[in-house]
Formats: C-alpha cells, sequence, structure tokens
C-alpha cells in the first residue's frame, strides 16, 4: 500500500501543494510564535542568570518589605563579605524637553549590580531611551521622585542595553548613594554578597544577623527566572490571532480535501475493483494527508523560525533563537490534526461507495445530497441560542455586570458556529441574489455571469465551505474594526478632555494646583480661558488667534518654577494616542491579513480543482462558443459572487458582534466605520477575483476537443 | 416562417456548392519522430443542404477532420473552407465566434451544461453571443425535436435521447451554415439512435441545414445522402445514397 500512497502522492503532488502551503502559513505563524516568545523568555532568562553570576549569597527581604539601612550595613559588614550590594527599584519620572514632569511618564531607577562601575554621582541610562530623548554620557539627565518633590540632576556616565523588563520607560542604573537622594531612608529588597576568597558560606550565612532568607548565587538566578514576567501578555493574544488563521486553514483543508476525494472516487474504486480492501484504500487516502500535514508542519516550524528571527531584530532584540521540543510536537499536531481530520470524512465516504457505482460516475461537481433536516435544526438552535446569549451579555454588560463581554464572546461563537452550519442553506441563495445583481452590472455578457452563477451554487456544501474561510476571516476584521473605531471615538471623548480646551496643564505632585498659577496663566495675553479641573488639571484655551506653538510657550514660561506642571497640547495627545492606536491596528490587521491569505489560497484551490473537474464541460462551452475572455470571466464573476457574499455576511456579522461587544462595555459608544466595512469587503471581493485569475487562465485554453472526446 | 428552406437558396438544386471543404488538409499530431500524420493532404468537400457522413476505421483520422473542419482544431497545413471563410486563417477568438454564430455540434455525450435546464441549454449559443431568442424558431425548433413538455428538465432528469434531441435543437437554435455531429448516436439504444438519426435527417430535408456526421454505424450513415470513406488520413472513397449494406461493403474494402 505504501508505493500506492507514495505514487498517489507523486500524482497529486501539484493539487496538493497549495493545500501544503495553507498547511505551512497557518503553523508557521503558530510556530513563530511560541519560537518568538521562548526566544524572549531564554534571553531573559541569561540575562537574569548573567545578573545573579558572581553573588556568593544573596540576602531577601520579606515579601512586602525591605531590609533596612542598619540591616544592610550589618549583613554588609560580616566577617568573609567582600562586598555587598543592597538592590532595589525605585519608580521615579524624568523631566521631558519643557524641563517638566509628566504625571503619567515613569522611569525605573535601579541599584547598581554587584561589582558594577557605577561613578557616585552619576547614573548609566538604557541606549534605547538615549537615543529616544537624544542623550549620550556626558550629558545631564534630570530625575524627579514620584511625588515630583525632589529634582535631581545627573551626569550620565555610560550607556547600557535595556533589561528585558525594560518596556518603553527609561532605566537608570545608579550607586547606592545616588539612590538614597530619592528615598531615605533607603530600604533595601535585597544584598547580593560576594564573600573573600576562602571564606566559608555556610558560616557567612550562619553570621548574617537577623531572620532574614538567604540564597545562592544559583538559587537566586533561579527565583529571579522563576519571578521574570513571561512573555505571556505577547504570547497569548498572537497565539488567539494566530488561532484565527488555523480555523481558516482547517476549513480550506477541509474543503480540498472533499473535492480531491471526491474527483478520486474513480481511482479509488479501481483500487477496489482490483482487490484493495476498504481499509486499505482508506489507510491510504490518510496516510497521503498525514504526510502533507507532517510535511507543512515541518516546514511550518522552520518558517516560523525564520519570521521569529525577523520579528525580533524588528523588536531591536537580537533573539537567543530557541525552538523547543514542544513548539515541534505541538505545530506537527496542530498541522496533522488538520490534514488528517480534514480527509477522514471524505475518505470514509468515497470507499463506502460500491465501486461499480463509482467506476461509472462522471465526476461533474455536483453535489446531489440534500441539505439534513439535523444540520438545519442544528444551524438553527445555535444561530438563534448564540444571538439570545449575544443581546444578553450585551444587555448585563449596560445594566453594570462585568460577565456581559464574556457572554457576547460566548454568544456570538456560537452564533457563527449556527451560520457556519447553515451555510450550504444560506450561502447559495445568497450567491443567487448577487449573480442577478452581477448579471445586471454586466450587461452584454450577462449570460456569462449567469453560467458563473449557476456554477457557484452547483455544489452547496462547497461554496459554502468555500466561502467560510473567507467569512471567518472578514468577520474576524470587520469585527475588529469597528470596535476599534468604537473604541477609538469613545477614547477621542475621553482624550479631548471633561472640559473642552486647547491645552491640560497638569501637576505631579500630590499637592493641588497653586491658584496664583492658574491666575498668571489666565492674565497672559495668549490666553483665553483657564478653567479649574479638579486639583491635579487646569484645562487652557488659547486666546482667539493665538497660533497654538506660542500660547503653549507662554503657558511653559509662565510656570517657570513649577517643574511638576507639565503642559500638553490636547490636539498632540490626541495624535500620540491615534499613532499609539494605528499602530497597534495594524499590527493585528497584518496579522489577520494572514487568515485571509489562506481563505484566499483556499478559493483558487477551490476553483483550480472545479476547472480539472469541469474540463469537459468548459470544453464544450469553449467549442459551443464561449470566447477565452468570457471563459476568465466565467471564474472571475464566479469567484468574485463567494467573495462577496463573504464580505457581506461577514461585515453583518462582524459589525453585529461588535456592537454587542461595545454596548456590553459600559464606557464605550458603538460606531458602524461604513467606510472601513465597505473597503474589507472590497478587498474580500477583490482577493476573489484575483484568486480565479490562474484558475481563469487554465480554463481558457481548455481546448474545446476535450468535450468531443470520448470517455 | 415555414418549414421549407427558403433561407438556404438552392440547398436541394442538382448542382450543390460545398458549404464547408478541405484543401490540402494535413494534421500532424506531435513533432519529429514521433509525428502521427492524422490527415495526409485531404481534398474533400460538403455540399450544402445535404447530410453527409464519414465512416473509417479507428485511426483513419475522421474524427479529426471533423475537428479541423468544425475549428475546434488547428490544420498544420492546408486550408478549410466555410463559404469563403478561410477557418485556417482565423485566431482563437475569431474560430470561437465562427463556431458560435455559423456553426452546430453535436457530440457523442455530454453534450449538456449539467447547471442549466433543458431550454437553456438549447438558447445557449444565442445567449453566448448577447443575441435576442426568435421565439417562433425556437417553438418550431421544439416543436420538429419533440421536447415541448421537457424544457423545464435539467440533463440528470432527462435520457440519454432525449439529451441528444436537445443537443440537437441547439445545434439548430442559430441556424448554423453547418451542423457537425461527432457519433451522435454512440451512447444511445438503437431506438434513441434511430429517432436522433431521423431529426438529423430532418433538419436536412425540412430545415435545410447542412450535417456532417461522424459514425462507425453503418446504419446510420446510412440514413445519410453520402457517405465519404477515411483510411489513413486519406478518403478513401464515397458512396452515394448509401444503404446499409454498401457500407458495410465499402468497410470491409478499405479492411481489406
Amino acid at each position: 500500500m505504501r508505493s500506492i500512497v507514495l505514487a498517489g502522492l507523486r500524482t497529486h503532488l501539484l493539487r496538493l501543494v497549495l493545500t501544503g502551503l495553507v498547511v505551512v502559513l497557518s503553523v508557521g505563524f503558530t510556530a513563530a510564535t511560541l519560537i518568538l516568545t521562548d526566544s524572549l523568555d531564554e534571553g531573559s532568562r541569561r540575562e537574569l542568570a548573567a545578573d545573579a553570576d558572581g553573588v556568593d549569597l544573596a540576602v531577601l527581604a520579606a515579601p512586602d518589605g525591605t531590609l533596612s539601612p542598619v540591616e544592610v550595613s550589618a549583613i554588609a559588614g560580616v566577617d568573609g563579605v567582600a562586598a555587598a550590594a543592597p538592590q532595589r527599584e525605585l519608580d521615579v519620572h524624568t523631566v521631558d524637553p519643557d524641563g517638566r514632569i509628566d504625571p503619567f511618564d515613569f522611569a525605573r531607577l535601579l541599584a547598581a549590580p554587584l561589582d558594577a562601575e557605577v561613578p557616585d554621582d552619576g547614573v548609566l541610562l538604557d541606549r534605547r531611551s538615549a537615543d529616544r530623548l537624544g542623550l549620550a554620557a556626558g550629558d545631564e539627565i534630570t530625575v524627579a521622585t514620584a511625588d515630583a518633590d525632589v529634582l535631581v540632576a545627573l551626569p550620565i556616565a555610560g550607556l547600557v542595553d535595556p533589561s528585558s523588563e525594560a518596556g518603553d520607560d527609561p532605566e537608570l542604573t545608579a550607586g547606592w548613594d545616588v539612590m538614597r537622594e530619592f528615598a531615605d531612608p533607603l530600604g533595601a529588597s535585597r544584598v547580593d554578597l560576594r564573600l573573600t576568597g576562602g571564606a566559608d558560606a555556610a558560616a557567612v550565612r550562619a553570621a548574617i544577623p537577623g531572620d532574614h532568607e538567604v540564597v545562592t548565587g544559583v538559587e537566586l538566578a533561579q527565583r529571579l527566572i522563576g519571578q521574570s514576567s513571561k512573555q505571556e501578555a505577547l504570547r497569548i493574544p498572537l497565539l488567539m490571532l494566530g488561532a484565527v488563521s488555523l480555523i481558516v486553514a482547517a476549513f480550506v483543508i477541509a474543503n480540498t480535501f472533499r473535492i480531491l476525494v471526491a474527483q478520486r472516487t474513480r481511482e479509488l474504486a479501481l483500487l477496489r475493483t482490483v482487490g484493495a480492501t476498504r481499509r486499505q484504500v482508506l489507510r491510504g487516502v490518510l496516510a497521503e494527508s498525514a504526510a502533507i500535514g507532517l510535511a507543512g508542519s515541518l516546514a511550518g516550524v522552520g518558517i516560523g523560525a525564520v519570521t521569529a528571527l525577523v520579528a525580533g531584530s524588528l523588536l531591536g532584540e537580537s533573539l537567543a533563537l530557541t525552538v523547543t521540543g514542544t513548539t515541534v510536537a505541538w505545530s506537527v499536531v496542530i498541522g496533522m490534526l488538520m490534514t488528517v481530520g480534514s480527509a477522514l470524512l471524505p475518505a470514509r465516504a468515497a470507499t463506502q461507495v460500491s465501486p461499480l457505482a463509482a467506476l461509472q460516475a462522471v465526476p461533474d461537481g455536483a453535489d446531489s445530497r440534500t441539505t439534513g433536516r439535523a444540520r438545519i435544526v442544528l444551524g438553527l438552535l445555535a444561530m438563534v441560542a448564540g444571538a439570545l446569549v449575544l443581546v444578553g451579555g450585551a444587555a448585563a454588560g449596560t445594566s453594570g455586570g462585568g460577565a456581559g463581554l464574556i457572554l457576547v464572546v460566548f454568544g456570538a461563537a456560537v452564533c457563527f458556529l449556527g451560520l457556519l452550519i447553515l451555510g450550504p442553506k444560506v450561502v447559495p441563495p445568497l450567491v443567487r441574489v448577487l449573480g442577478a445583481v452581477a448579471a445586471r452590472l454586466t450587461g452584454a455578457s450577462r449570460s456569462t455571469a449567469e453560467l458563473a452563477t449557476a456554477n457557484a451554487v452547483r455544489n452547496p456544501r462547497r461554496v459554502a465551505a468555500t466561502t467560510a474561510a473567507l467569512l471567518i476571516g472578514v468577520t474576524t476584521v470587520a469585527g475588529f474594526l469597528t470596535v476599534v473605531e468604537s473604541a477609538r471615538e469613545s477614547v477621542r471623548v475621553v482624550v479631548d478632555g471633561r472640559v473642552p480646551a486647547d491645552f491640560a496643564v497638569r501637576t505631579a505632585a500630590a499637592a493641588p494646583i497653586p491658584d496664583d498659577v492658574a491666575r498668571a496663566i489666565e492674565e497672559l495675553p495668549e490666553i483665553g480661558s483657564v478653567v479649574v479641573d479638579g486639583d491635579d488639571l487646569l484645562a487652557v484655551n488659547a486666546a482667539d488667534g493665538v497660533d497654538g506653538d506660542d500660547a503653549r510657550a507662554a503657558i511653559v514660561a509662565a510656570t517657570d518654577d513649577h517643574p511638576e506642571l507639565s503642559v500638553q497640547s490636547f490636539a498632540q495627545r490626541r495624535a500620540d494616542f491615534e499613532q499609539d492606536l494605528n499602530e497597534a491596528v495594524n499590527l493585528v490587521l497584518a496579522i489577520l491579513a494572514l487568515a485571509l491569505v489562506i481563505a484566499f489560497i483556499g478559493i483558487a484551490n477551490t476553483l483550480s480543482l472545479s476547472v480539472h473537474e469541469r474540463t469537459r464541460e468548459i470544453g464544450l462551452l469553449r467549442a459551443l462558443g464561449l470566447t477565452r475572455r468570457q471563459t476568465r470571466l466565467m471564474l472571475g464573476v464566479e469567484a468574485a459572487l463567494m467573495g462577496a457574499v463573504a464580505a457581506v455576511v461577514g461585515s453583518a456579522a462582524g459589525a453585529l458582534f461588535a456592537w454587542a461587544a461595545v454596548v456590553s462595555v459600559d464606557e464605550l459608544e458603538f460606531v458602524v466605520p461604513w467606510g472601513l466595512l465597505a473597503l474589507s469587503g472590497a478587498v474580500a471581493t477583490l482577493l476573489g477575483v484575483l484568486a480565479s485569475i490562474a484558475p481563469g487562465q487554465r480554463a481558457a485554453r481548455t481546448s474545446p476537443v476535450l468535450a468531443l472526446a470520448a470517455e | 416562417m415555414s418549414l421549407q428552406t427558403s433561407d438556404v437558396p438552392g440547398a436541394r438544386s442538382a448542382v450543390l456548392a460545398p458549404a464547408v471543404r478541405a484543401v490540402g488538409l494535413t494534421k500532424l499530431h506531435g513533432t519529429g519522430d514521433t509525428a502521427v500524420r492524422a490527415l495526409d493532404a485531404v481534398d474533400v468537400g460538403f455540399a450544402a443542404g445535404r447530410f453527409t457522413a464519414i465512416m473509417g476505421p479507428s485511426g483513419s483520422g475522421k474524427s479529426t477532420l471533423v475537428h479541423c473542419l468544425a475549428g475546434l482544431d488547428t490544420a498544420t497545413s492546408g486550408r478549410v473552407l466555410l463559404g469563403d471563410t478561410d477557418l485556417t486563417a482565423l485566431n482563437d477568438t475569431e474560430l470561437t465566434l465562427l463556431r458560435r454564430d455559423r456553426l452546430g455540434f453535436v457530440f457523442q455525450a455530454f453534450n449538456l451544461l449539467p447547471t442549466l435546464d433543458a431550454e437553456a441549454n438549447v438558447l445557449l449559443p444565442l445567449k453566448l453571443a448577447g443575441r435576442r431568442v426568435d421565439r417562433r424558431w425556437f417553438a418550431e425548433v421544439v416543436d420538429v425535436l419533440g421536447i415541448g413538455d421537457r424544457l423545464r428538465h435539467r440533463p440528470s432528469e432527462l435520457s440519454g435521447g432525449q439529451q441528444q434531441r436537445v443537443a440537437v435543437a441547439r445545434a439548430l437554435i442559430n441556424r448554423p451554415e453547418v451542423i457537425f455531429a461527432d457519433e451522435p448516436t454512440g451512447n444511445l439504444d438503437s431506438r434513441s439512435g434511430g429517432e436522433v438519426l431521423a431529426i438529423l435527417r430532418t433538419s436536412v430535408r425540412e430545415l435545410g441545414r447542412t450535417v456532417v456526421m461522424v459514425t462507425h454505424d453503418p446504419v446510420a450513415a446510412s440514413s445519410a445522402d453520402r457517405v465519404v470513406m477515411l483510411a489513413d488520413g486519406h478518403v478513401a472513397g464515397e458512396i452515394a445514397d448509401p444503404t446499409p449494406d454498401a457500407v458495410i461493403d465499402g468497410l470491409r474494402r478499405l479492411g481489406g
């Protein structure tokens, strides 16, 4: 049987390439996510291990407490201790280019590690922040306490690589004395010790006063690694986005196998007539799909590793590329499940046809099976139940319930599943309606559009499954865009402030903004009005006709001796917010685009298999006078119809689900982004048309003689 | 419109102008040493308003000849003339439009689109051309072929004979200059086959069409006005007003 499987793979290789590609792409993304996050984790593990390197013993403070300065000196004074480095992390601010402190921007001030060379009066700054702030070694940086009470200008003694915990905030490293300028008395969260040569660790440990936990350097490294924030915050959203591609891929693969096996029913029947048992044939088909799954998954891991490296360099990390056995195992399991699972049912169906009947049948892609009543009932039930939960969740949200959003998500999933189950009943009528519209639009080529419509709906399951893949992608994109635009609109309301104004003057200090400051600002000729909004905010409007930058400069000048007051333009703030949001949105859209690409391959695959299956029919049409142009148009319209149905239904479903999600969150206002929905719909339709190009070319080249050829 | 032959003047006259003819038609399959000479400088004409059968053993080139005459396949050299039009000088689109507007086809099997009902299949060439349907002509054709009660049926709901009648109706609908039939009775039982042949004859006698039919069945061939015998890519003879026995004799001579 193995030789037959191999021969089958060889023969159908070309047709299987696209299926394999789908496996590679979908598994590749998941693998890339796992590899990237594992590699980042590995990087921070190495870094933390390096931190603990050279530490012989570490004295730890109680989880919520610190070691007092007295305790620290006592520990440092123990016999056998060569060097002691108290550790602590403080939240501080660095000043903005105005010399002011933005209450929302923080920096981390870290105590110098054991044996680090930090000058007594200077700080080390991370390179990333130095680049951003335009600072270099030798410059000064002004650092303030969290309450903006103490400001100290410190020389930058050098630049260091940011730690893996750094995030976007600046990271400063300073000696203990400098640290104490920002908190006095300053307790240590930990004291790292280096022992003198020949000192007995056990003796030192015993000599450390107080009831503190003492660990070795190795134990410290393990503990730090255990506490380090793993890349779950990155991994989980990425995996969820990747799941969309996996689901789309599963649909595409299942559909492809269904068509492939249907087309090979005669071949399989021939195997049966010459003596292969049903089991052997079934096993053969499954082995074939397993081979594709395995090959695709392994290639996916490779692509994933490359993608992770590229993503790492985009993030500015030199990645410690880590491909774990778990990653490979998951990738292969996912890939194989998709292919073997997809092949199982059609292979069973194909082997259950009597060999003689199968040999006599001419495959034309038609599906005479009616949609089962059970399927309709199940689909309707799921849709109605899902919709009820969805609306219930939305309603619960508005009345203040916390579980509203979860209910909405669950309801949307069930409702959508119902829609997919009903696909074979729902999609063909929609294709017919849009086909009639298309026929009207195409004018002279009306009959071609009508043929395309008839072709599209001839197999309800196939058109439903092909459309479903794209539908999932469009629904996700439409839902995401609607939620984002609603959030954008809602946040715009928040950002613009409780009191609409041009500028916000905020204080980073605990004390309220002094009244005389408000008055001073109000008296400026550049300023129209000042509204005191609580203790911590002045809403300032420029006078009519005054340039925004001039007004801002005037406010800054007027508050010259108040470094704790930051002056922000709402327009600037809005622009910053929009930029951050757009970056995030574009990243998510780029990832979701993968699902659309996979759905695109699905349409191209279905069409190309359909063309193969309808060779004689296309030959007949060509003989009867269908020109090559009309042939391409026929395939193009067929694909466009599938794309358009997915676009219309997906946009509607996505907007509906997004509506429920938005309504369930009190702070958000629902907005329908008509333009973006239209754009995503147009892209889906266009993807369909593009998918038809290659199959259309092949169909157009079909020789009419084929139609005359006897079986 | 009547069932007379008004639109093909002289169709029944004694001097028969060829509706379609091959001049020095040569067709090679493959290239180099493996090339097979399917047609070797064939000269043959098919009179307008007549029913001609082409016969010959397997590999004689009869199918290739019809494919080339019908503009379905391109010749290696020589010419095919449909009226005054040289088919060998046309590009693919021109050939396609010529097939659509000036020729009719009946194939052995798979004549109809499974997605369309009988009426839509009959009207397909007109629809593809974007032309108006002459309802009276359609009614006449449907009436002659006896498929009036089957128009709403899909091909899968029709018997083989009914399918072939729908195919003949389609071949007639655009009033083609020539109808090419490739083994039109090959897949039918003898009764249905006889009916289809009778309809083709009616198309010639009463509707004034020109029919060129490839067949391997001597009885089917004897329905024609004339039989052209092909062997090894050459015209090997012809029989006027054939009978089954005469055709069988002719074939036997080709074999011997």
